[in-house]
């Protein structure tokens, strides 16, 4: 390593100084998948690289990769030093997710169900009702191909021993993938020799798999299905998102008022009239889904689609009530859920959490206010999000009050020093702590995992808040060797055109008489 | 019937189509092939290599790396398949005739191939993206500008001509290179992306990638503009102009077009992939056929220098 890395680490503190780094052992040198990119990195010299900041800061603002904060289109910033899995480590975070997901959907089936899973004691029956999540409407009815959690995000994080732990689970509209797609892409193109040598597994193929998905959880009548993204409109914050996606798909990008329902079809208005729909891939929360059934306020939802996927006429995706499998307090269930549904182990462990509904746990949780995260079960993007170490007394008695008056409401957990990754940061290579959010798209045979998913970085010194609406960038993350998506070019797409005709080329003689012209132009010089 | 038009500025004009279509079109391939060889760990590079220089009817050149070829096919002022040549061989055309065409046109042409030394020094070290994307929005701007600033007469109907030759030809030369029997996905999305179809396939197919339908919507869709049958149809349409006022007069150029079209338009879908190779081959032979037609019909008329050459068997 060169002088870009000299002194790297050697600012970090207390959380940053105790956590895992994701490039360099505690031993001082580099894990061997990083040698190849800092040495690259290194000999580029921090100008060059600085360079290449700005560079994919230009690239993304030209490209409208943004997301929207308070009105204003702001770039996501992407780092320039990728996040690199081994194959080995990436199957064991891919398996605990696939894991994670199967018994999540067999659980969301379950408790829109027989509820076995209450009647044998495994989780309270008040955990499940009281949950926010929890839509009394989605009880009873069971999807066209069985799948609700059509895609996942499956919040992980590394511990002080680089240990993976799930954080959260995100199985409702999980956003993010999109910035997946763009920073590879936006990274081979202005560093395209880190890359050079590298065999990475490829992330194209994501809209791919999730228009399958989507197609095989059509109602089962439906030969050809009509898929759609249903978006909010052009000012939700994820809207670059809906509107890659359904571009890579080649499907509609609606909101509520371009689809119409009659009786229980749901149909878009098109210049050619009304056509019928089998899919939406909504983009948009529960309560805001359907008017006639949740808030009646609601413009951005579409009157009578609930009713509609309940007679089997349309898929919605993912599922309505979903939001019950990844409140934060039935999380700290799912490892039980694990064993109870699959029989099996879970491959990725859970964060300790505290149930503050236990008084005597929820006093000790408060006392010790300062050193704990408190989160509220439902929610999402940093908010009711409040870590100890970072609040001001102020804002921890107003948590304390808050905590009280509603513990059902509200998780307590340690505080985990999240990894760190070596970052760019003005004009230097820092430590700076990382999550992951790998995607999963559960086609109803298979939960295929996304090799890399989205690697959030909180670009502020100590920070451990990664949402973009906090401050937070990415980094684009690789999966280096193995993995089926290596022989990615078909074999015999090389074979050699025997045949191929050299190409047709304009009038030849052009030099002969433009030596000629010039020297009728000679002689006229003066 | 428009005005008539020298032989010489016709040819010239024909060429200056051709050679902007060219370049358009291999900063399009590189641009797919080079990012994709990077994205998917084509560790050598070599296939995607090998599959470009094939593309462009460089098949004999071998061992080349994939940064090598891309170098050749952006940069080699000798070639006229590679994008600096082509754009070179354009402007000095459009030199010979700039009385004819828009200033703007000339001055546009003129200004992308004096830049595009500094482009690409700025490619050395950051790779291929920008000199790529600069030469796909230059020619844009050059097609722009001929569609909006010039009157329908020869000089258009000639630069159009050529222009959808051109693109008939770099369709075909890019199917031939996929098998078609045993094509991975990732093929054929890369097959649509380097023709600049991809998007519209998707949205006309729901998001289904599948073999038969990307041949027949690269073959014969009758609305994407890149297609081999909407780019033959238009070339009919300029020939039929051209040789207005002539009704009923075999004339070479405009029959072959014809046919080739109509092979297309009046094949069953199920037909299509059936010996595609040579159909392929036979589209690849018409279009230099009918550039010959063209070229001994409107421009070389019967000079002396063609009789010579015939009969001294060279």
């Amino acid at each position: 390593m060169g002088d870009l890395f000299d002194g790297y680490g050697a600012e970090a503190r207390g959380l940053t100084e105790a956590a895992f780094d994701e490039m360099v052992g505690r031993d001082g040198s580099a894990r061997a998948p990083y040698v190849g990119v800092a040495s690259s990195l290194a000999q580029m010299g921090p100008d060059d690289v600085s360079a290449r900041a700005t560079r994919l800061a230009r690239a993304f603002m030209d490209q409208g990769v943004t997301f929207d904060l308070d009105g204003e289109e702001r770039p996501f910033p992407l780092d320039v030093v990728p996040r690199i899995f081994t194959s080995r480590e990436w199957t064991r975070v891919s398996d605990g997710v696939a894991q994670r997901v199967r018994a999540l959907e067999m659980f969301l089936a379950d408790v829109y169900g027989a509820a076995r899973i209450v009647s044998d004691g495994l989780v309270p029956h008040d955990v499940v009702t009281s949950s926010p999540g929890f839509v009394r409407a989605a009880y009873g009815f069971s999807p066209p191909n069985g799948v609700r959690i059509h895609v996942a995000g499956i919040d992980v994080i590394r511990d002080e021993d680089g240990e993976f732990r799930v954080l959260e689970d995100n199985v409702r509209s999980p956003s993010g993938v999109s910035y997946v797609l763009a920073n590879r892409a936006a990274m081979a193109r202005v560093l395209p020799e880190l890359f050079w040598g590298q065999p990475i597994q490829m992330v194209t193929d994501y809209p791919a798999h999730l228009i399958s998905a989507l197609r095989r959880a059509a109602p089962t009548s439906v030969q050809d299905p009509t898929v759609v993204v249903l978006t909010p409109g052009v000012h939700n914050s994820a809207f670059y998102e809906h509107a890659l996606l359904a571009r890579l798909m080649g499907v509609h990008l609606v909101e509520g008022r371009d689809l119409v329902c009659h009786g229980t079809d749901v149909y878009l208005r098109t210049t050619e009239g009304e056509v019928a729909v089998h899919v939406i891939y909504r983009r948009i929360d529960d309560e805001y889904l359907d008017p006639l059934q949740f808030r009646p306020e609601s413009l951005v939802g579409c009157p009578g689609v609930l009713n509609a996927a309940r007679a089997g006429r349309v898929t919605i995706a993912n599922g309505v009530g979903n939001g019950v499998a990844d409140d934060k307090l039935v999380y700290t269930y799912v490892p039980a859920m694990i064993r109870y549904y699959l029989g099996e182990d879970p491959i990725l462990h859970n964060v300790e959490t505290m149930h503050l509904q236990d008084s005597k746990v929820r006093a000790d949780a408060l006392r010790r206010r300062d050193e704990l995260v408190f989160k509220r079960v439902d929610g999402s993007g940093g908010k009711g999000l409040v870590i100890g170490p970072a609040a001001t007394a102020a804002e921890l008695d107003e948590l304390a009050k808050e905590v009280d008056d509603d513990p059902r409401h509200w998780i307590a957990q340690r505080v985990v020093a999240l990894s760190t990754s070596p970052t760019w940061v003005g004009n230097s290579m820092v430590r700076r702590h990382v999550d992951l959010r790998p995607f999963a798209v559960n086609d109803g045979e298979n939960v295929w995992v996304l090799p890399g998913g989205l690697t959030r970085v909180a670009l502020q010194e100590g920070g451990l808040v990664v949402n973009s609406s906090q401050g937070g960038g990415s980094k684009d993350t690789w999966v280096v060797g193995g993995g089926p998506s290596a022989p990615a070019l078909p074999p015999r797409q090389a074979a050699p055109l025997s045949a191929s005709l050299p190409m047709d080329s304009g009038p030849r003689g052009e030099s002969e008489n433009g030596v000629q012209q010039q020297q009728q132009q000679q002689q006229h010089r003066p | 019937m428009t005005r008539a038009l020298l032989s010489r500025v016709a040819e010239s004009i024909f060429w200056v189509g051709r050679y902007v279509e060219r370049a358009e079109g291999t900063a399009r391939i590189l641009d797919v092939a080079v990012y994709q060889a990077l994205e998917q760990s084509d560790v050598e590079g070599s296939q995607a290599a090998g599959r470009l220089l094939a593309v462009m009817g460089m098949p004999d050149v071998q061992s080349e790396t994939l940064w090598q070829a891309t170098e050749r096919l952006a940069t080699d002022p000798e070639s006229r398949s590679s994008i600096a040549g082509a754009l070179a061989a354009a402007r000095e055309n459009t030199r010979a005739v700039r009385h004819v065409v828009p200033v703007e046109f000339w001055e546009h042409i003129n200004a992308t191939w004096s830049e595009l030394p500094r482009q690409w020094e700025a490619s050395l070290r950051v790779g291929p993206a920008p000199y790529l994307s600069f030469v796909k929005t230059r020619c844009a701007g050059m097609m722009g500008l001929a569609d909006t600033m010039m009157s329908r007469d020869q000089t258009w109907l000639f630069f159009t001509l050529g222009r959808c030759l051109e693109r008939t030809d770099v369709v075909a030369r890019q199917l031939a290179t996929v098998a078609f029997d045993e094509v991975f996905d990732s093929g054929l999305v890369m097959l649509l992306r380097s023709c600049g179809g991809y998007e519209p396939y998707l949205r006309l197919s729901q998001g289904v990638v599948e073999p038969g339908r990307v041949l027949d919507f690269l073959l014969r869709d009758r609305l994407f503009p890149r297609s081999a049958f909407a780019s033959l149809t238009l070339a009919e349409e300029c020939l039929d102009q051209i040789n207005a006022g002539r009704d009923g007069t075999w004339e070479d150029a405009r029959g072959l077009v014809g046919l080739a079209r109509a092979e297309l338009e009046y094949s069953a879908p199920a037909t299509l992939a059936r010996g595609l190779e040579t159909r392929l081959e036979r589209l690849q032979a018409s279009i230099s056929s009918v550039s010959d037609a063209v070229t001994r019909r409107y421009f070389a008329q019967d000079l002396p220098t063609q009789w010579r050459q015939g009969g001294g068997g060279a």
